[in-house]
């Protein structure tokens, strides 16, 4: 059957006109209320990690805190393990009084001691040795003297004397190196020497060495160390 | 698309704006079959402004489509009759190529268009000899432009969305054509005759062509009119006589008493249903009068469009006529086109495989060929007219539908 239709064609025109861009708003419709939930998904996301951030704000500020007090004791406790480091270094651990103490035990009456000094030496059998340079340089910093000397330094005794006989002299030789506190004795000299008499007013008159003779010696030795001392005592 | 007769097609909203009536029908496609989905009705008496009437319109469409189960807006109306100017012309078979032009011009010197602004459509009526020159018989259809525009601003202020703008005479011969199951009406001459409340419309087709169209300005409304004027009393009042009479003749032919009136199922309103609503006989035959001739009016109108298309289309039998719209109430109209046309003339209800599902808005004893019209119309786009087989096809389900109806 043939047709007609009186629908005009610029109503068909408009209608696919309006049908497109009702589809277009369709379109932009949805691609806004998409950007719109992610908009709102974005600032609620945001919202709970701020939230987050100003709920931990107090505990970041105790964290700031503790830190900053860590530090600060770290820093003194460093500083007080120097400190305890500089004492260690500056103690040599030598006890003179019981050096001498021990000394006035072994030397008998017949010995009579001239001179005692007490030297701090290096350390050979560490590999220590005295810079002099080093040292004088270090006298500025007696913290870095007193380091050089702990550990890396032996005390080196030395004793100088007169005895009347050379068999005293021995039997010094022998007590020390018999004592704990004493190693690597050896004799440094031992010699006659003639004693002067001693007037009434107390000037002395030279005598002859085979008359009224005495032996002057000098005996080196090393102070041992103290906590074998200790140990050994 | 492809359906796989699974899917459920909806067709449009055939809208049939009548003077007397609105009526909207949708078709829907479901496995296979054309099926009836919805139907409703509102009465409406048209104005004379066309203001009043254009939002009395719009008001019943609304109200339709609230109370119906349509299926989207799309609608495929037609233009009122009054509005619609028809004729035929002849063109040398040698014009084709100027076909248009012409036809254009001479609707245009016609109908007093512009052939430039105004909608003029035109279809083929099939080829006819004139004298010994070969001619070819074109149905021209035209109205303004303003009508068009007028028309679809009232359709989408109602809330439709119009799909195809149709001349009734098209929508009634696709209508009564497609629901029709006698081969012989699909093969022969028909006359498909809708009268309305003020137009009748004829339309004569043939072989799936619709080949001569005319609008008549006789319709129910002129019943009215020659009765008031005979009787002396007003149209409302002519009106309801009319109905008694009706009323009456039913019932005799209920009971065998007057075996050469057809009764005709109607709708019966209160005042006609009133049982004491007897008619005496110094009132009736003047209304018998009045009716037939009005009738002899339209029998006259009739036999004229008969010659003419026996005269031009030489040779063509005219297989019978048929009868559809308000007016086939009336039986007396039967009667007197049955004694003065020389040929079977019958209603639309009469026709095998007429698809005379039940539809809603139908009241009790309601006829269903008032919705022919609009049936044609929700019918336009389902219907692919392109093909002959598909559309045998369809005919042959719509007949089958109308048949598993009962009808």
């Amino acid at each position: 059957m043939n047709d007609v239709d009186f629908l005009p064609e610029w109503y068909k025109e408009n209608r696919q006109r309006r049908q497109s861009v009702q589809r277009q708003y369709l379109i932009l419709a949805a691609l806004f209320l998409v950007m719109i939930v992610w908009n709102s998904v974005a600032l609620r996301s945001i919202k709970s990690v701020s939230a987050a951030l100003s709920l931990g704000e107090p505990q970041q500020r105790q964290a700031e805190h503790v830190s900053f007090e860590y530090q600060e004791l770290t820093a003194k406790i460093t500083q007080l393990e120097d400190a305890i480091l500089s004492w260690e270094r500056l103690d040599s651990r030598v006890d003179v009084a019981a050096v001498l103490a021990e000394l006035s035990a072994l030397i008998d009456d017949s010995t009579v001691l001239r001179h005692v000094e007490l030297l701090s030496v290096p350390n050979t059998e560490k590999g220590g040795s005295w810079d002099r340079e080093q040292v004088e340089r270090d006298l500025s910093d007696p913290e870095a003297l007193a380091w050089q000397l702990a550990g890396w330094a032996q005390i080196n005794v030395s004793l100088q004397g007169l005895t009347e006989k050379a068999g005293d002299v021995a039997e010094l030789i022998r007590a020390l190196e018999a004592s704990p506190y004493f190693s690597q004795v050896h004799l440094k000299y031992s010699k006659h020497v003639a004693l002067d008499t001693l007037d009434s007013a107390g000037q002395g008159t030279p005598g002859t060495p085979a008359s009224e003779g005495a032996i002057e010696f000098a005996i080196n030795c090393l102070l041992a160390h103290i906590d074998r001392i200790d140990d050994d005592v | 698309m492809l359906n796989f007769g699974l899917r459920k097609s909806y067709g449009p909203i055939g809208l049939d704006i009548g003077h007397d009536s609105i009526k909207m029908t949708q078709l829907i496609w479901a496995q296979g079959t054309l099926k009836l989905l919805e139907a409703q009705k509102s009465d409406v008496r048209q104005s004379n402004s066309v203001s009043e009437s254009g939002a009395s319109t719009v008001q019943a469409i609304r109200g339709l489509l609230e109370n119906g189960s349509f299926q989207g807006r799309d609608c495929i109306s037609c233009l009122p009759n009054s509005k619609l100017k028809t004729t035929s012309v002849r063109i040398d078979q040698a014009d084709q190529a100027k076909t248009g032009a012409s036809l254009y011009k001479e609707a245009a010197y016609r109908f007093g268009l512009d052939p430039d602004k105004d909608s003029i459509r035109y279809i083929p009526a099939g080829q006819v000899r004139q004298g010994n020159v070969l001619k070819q018989e074109v149905i021209l259809f035209a109205t303004k432009n303003d009508t068009i525009r007028e028309h679809i601003d009232m359709l989408e202020s109602a809330g439709l969305v119009p799909r195809g703008i149709d001349p009734l005479p098209c929508a009634l011969f696709r209508s009564l054509r497609q629901q029709s199951a006698d081969q012989a009406d699909r093969e022969h001459t028909v006359v498909y005759v809708d009268v309305g409340c003020r137009y009748t419309t004829i339309a004569l087709g043939r072989e799936g062509q619709l080949c001569f169209v005319k609008q008549a300005a006789v319709g129910t409304d002129r019943f009215d009119e020659v009765l008031a004027d005979k009787l002396g009393v007003d149209k409302l009042e002519a009106h309801s006589l009319r109905l008694k009479l009706q009323t009456q003749r039913d019932d005799q032919a209920t009971m065998g008493a007057g075996k050469s009136i057809t009764p005709v199922r109607r709708r019966q309103p209160p005042e006609a249903s009133d049982a004491s609503a007897v008619l005496e006989h110094s009132t009736r035959q003047p209304l018998i009068d009045g009716i037939r001739s009005v009738a002899g009016e339209l029998a006259h109108e009739l036999s004229r469009c008969l010659r003419y298309y026996t005269v031009t289309f030489r040779g063509q039998r005219i297989h019978r006529v048929v009868l559809c719209g308000g007016g086939t109430h009336e039986g007396l109209l039967l009667d007197v086109l049955r004694s003065q046309l020389s040929c079977d003339v019958c209603t639309a209800e009469s026709l095998p495989g007429f698809i005379g599902v039940q539809l809603k808005a139908l009241r009790p004893g309601e006829a269903v060929h008032a919705w022919v019209v609009s049936l044609g119309l929700a019918l336009k786009t389902m219907l692919s007219t392109d093909e002959p087989q598909a559309e045998a096809k369809q005919a042959r389900s719509l007949v089958a539908a109308g048949q598993k109806a009962g009808y």
